[in-house]
């Protein structure tokens, strides 16, 4: 070995240089994933908020559309908790109620790529404000959206929430 | 000099030119990442505005304001709006505009100045937005729910005339914001320049009446 120890030395530091360049292509890596995170997630709430606005701006039930008086019993007339959901209307151009939006499903499709939207309702308990299996004046309107570039560190898809609470009375 | 050393000798030039190459991209992710973090900021901060005058459109105290979009074009929007929300008075006249005007402190030369006009009582409040927009584009529709892309055609065309103005339920809003300084990519002299994008369909409330 004799005349090769700085060669020795050379691969040596090789070795710790090549672990110095894996550290720091990941630490890049993060970077490049946190703003592609970050600028999806921009877009992620701005079209959870749209769901939202949009069917705040629909009647609160079915049983109040198109009518000036409010109905004779409160909660009870409402649109019972197994039937939210659509009343027919074919799309969401045609949602005219809160919970229509119950089971709502869509792609949108932005500048940002692809998004899956899933929309929920339900009642809620007015004093736990809890979902509950029966009619109340609150509802409760949960977005759900994922994107195939918004993943955990498991690979799977991350899913975001947006929620909102609707008080009939509040209206 | 014996071989071992030749080659010691090789390996270590190219090491320190490795080293050199690995602080230069560490170099450059920092920098694109605070480039980023910047556009970004500067971006909330324009759809902050944006979040505060559109969801508002036609407030006005105990009811609406007798007229609502006065002007609804692809890259200039006017409404009423009433700004204080506890005092009576005459309701604000809003505009955005997105000028040909380009921004000058910057070396971006895509930027040009969003303005934001607030009219009232014959006084006129103008404030130029110069944090790197390049890109403010307004479809309408008349429905609810319908598709925002551009192929689908279901948007309104603009300008939205005086008869279908009173129709408009939706607005979607489509904003671009670039970064002011370029990004140097490698040896070779090119750059390009960070974008943040936003877009985001209104209901203002108002408009649904």
């Amino acid at each position: 070995m004799v005349g090769y120890s700085e060669l020795l030395q050379t691969m040596a530091a090789m070795i710790i240089f090549s672990m110095i360049l894996l550290n720091a292509n990941l630490m890049i890596h993060r970077n490049t994933v946190m703003q592609i995170d970050g600028e999806l997630e921009q877009e992620v709430i701005a079209l959870g908020q749209e769901i939202i606005e949009e069917a705040h701006t629909k009647e609160f039930d079915q049983v109040t559309v198109g009518k000036n008086l409010p109905p004779a019993n409160i909660p009870g007339d409402f649109t019972g908790h197994n039937s939210l959901g659509t009343d027919g209307e074919g799309s969401r151009r045609y949602y005219n109620d809160f919970d229509d939006y119950d089971g709502h499903f869509e792609i949108a499709r932005t500048q940002h790529g692809n998004f899956e939207i899933n929309v929920e309702v339900v009642y809620l308990d007015e004093n736990t404000m809890l979902p509950v299996s029966a009619k109340s004046t609150f509802k409760k309107i949960i977005v759900t959206i994922t994107s195939e570039f918004l993943r955990d560190n498991a690979g799977n898809l991350k899913n975001y929430r947006l929620e909102f609470i609707r008080n009939y009375y509040a209206d | 000099m014996n071989a071992g050393l030749i080659a010691s000798y090789v390996i270590a030039g190219i090491i320190l030119v490795s080293m050199l190459m690995m602080n230069m991209r560490v170099s450059n992710s920092s920098v694109e990442l605070t480039l980023t973090q910047l556009t970004r900021e500067k971006t909330s901060t324009v759809t902050d505005m944006i979040y505060d005058d559109f969801p508002n459109m036609g407030y006005n105290l105990t009811s609406t304001t007798n007229s609502i979009l006065t002007i609804a074009d692809s890259n200039r929007i006017q409404f009423y709006r009433k700004l204080d929300k506890f005092s009576a008075g005459n309701p604000e006249l809003i505009t955005w505009e997105l000028t040909n005007e380009p921004v000058t402190e910057t070396q971006n030369p895509n930027d040009v100045i969003l303005r934001r006009t607030v009219e009232v009582n014959s006084t006129t409040e103008v404030t130029d937005i110069n944090l790197g927009v390049t890109r403010f584009r307004i479809w309408y529709f008349d429905e609810f729910g319908l598709s925002t892309l551009p192929e689908d055609g279901e948007f309104l065309p603009t300008p939205v005339g005086a008869a279908k103005r009173d129709s408009v339920r939706q607005i979607y809003i489509a904003l671009e914001l670039q970064s002011p300084e370029p990004l140097n990519i490698g040896f070779t002299g090119n750059s390009r320049y960070i974008r943040s994008g936003w877009e985001k369909r209104f209901s203002p409330g108002n408009l649904a009446n």
